[in-house]
């Protein structure tokens, strides 16, 4: 079974992330202050970290869902695990891409290799794009979901142990936004980066939902056919009877030596 | 400064674009051929 999501509610959650990301530029753009120090560099932050942040949670979000699917053999749990990491293989891509940018701007480098919060990232990035390989060259269905859940909790186990590591390092020169003080933003800048974060994880789960009724659909498709395919053939087969009936009536059954 | 700004927006305009542009469509062609494939299954029990 697949989870089915209504149409409808399928189409508010499109209109609720159109909405909210158009509401998100616009707090951005006009409505958060210019950082003092950054100026109008410091606005990629609000697309770059919502956007690690969901990437990262998405990894996890895989694993608990492999955990899933472990537990239940239940192939539903696969495939959200799947899209999951799908889903955050392309956020990790924008991450990498804006996080480049901004480092460019700021620091004069595309990328900074001894610096932790960047090359860890990198790290769960790799280790995932590992997946799909895994995932596709394993054909036996239930093998590859099996060994797909056993790399992915593998891997969504990396995510905390990364995140700690790059906490605890001490020479690091990458911004922290989300600290226990509020890092460096003021309250009307808070105010739009966790507006900025709500919008990224609606954003996700839209995506997600659009996946799952693309996935739903593929599959139905598939039953669809081999359906049709045996209804033909059953038909055809019918036909055939009633022919060897007939012929069988006025010149006695049809074998491969009458025919001959 | 403004350069760097909207590069990385336009980076994530981009593959938002480009990640519907190819999910959508696809699955629209698909619930089309689903539906059709429906109705010749009904036609052929029928």
């Amino acid at each position: 079974m697949i989870i089915d999501v209504p149409a409808t509610r399928l189409s508010r959650l499109q209109a609720a992330s159109a909405l909210a990301i158009a509401l998100a530029a616009a707090l951005v753009f006009v409505y958060a202050p210019e950082d003092a120090d950054q100026g109008l560099l410091q606005k990629v932050f609000y697309l770059h970290v919502p956007m690690a942040i969901v990437a990262l949670g998405g990894f996890i979000a895989g694993g608990v869902f492999a955990v899933q699917h472990l537990r239940t053999r239940d192939r539903v749990w696969d495939l959200r695990s799947y899209i999951a990491i799908h889903l955050s293989l392309i956020l990790g891509v924008g991450v990498l891409l804006t996080g480049s940018i901004w480092a460019r701007a700021a620091w004069g480098h595309w990328w900074v290799w001894d610096e932790p919060t960047l090359v860890s990232f990198l790290v769960v990035f790799l280790l995932f794009a590992c997946y799909q390989p895994l995932r596709f060259s394993i054909e036996d269905p239930e093998r590859q979901a099996r060994y797909a859940a056993v790399f992915a909790v593998t891997a969504a186990a990396f995510v905390p142990i990364n995140f700690l590591a790059v906490r605890l390092a001490q020479g690091y020169v990458h911004p922290r936004v989300l600290t226990a003080t509020g890092g460096n933003m003021t309250g009307a800048m808070r105010v739009v980066f966790y507006f900025c974060l709500a919008t990224m994880v609606l954003l996700y789960v839209t995506l997600f939902r659009m996946e799952i009724a693309a996935k739903r659909d593929a599959i139905r498709l598939r039953r669809a056919r081999r359906e049709l395919e045996a209804l033909e053939s059953e038909e055809s087969s019918q036909g055939d009877d009633s022919f060897n009936t007939k012929a069988s009536r006025s010149w006695g059954p049809v074998t491969s030596e009458s025919v001959a | 400064m403004t350069g760097y700004v909207l590069g990385a927006y336009g980076v994530f305009v981009a593959m938002l674009g480009s990640y519907l542009a190819i999910l959508v469509p696809r699955h629209r062609s698909k619930r089309r051929e689903l539906a059709a494939l429906e109705e010749r299954i009904e036609a052929t029990r029928r």
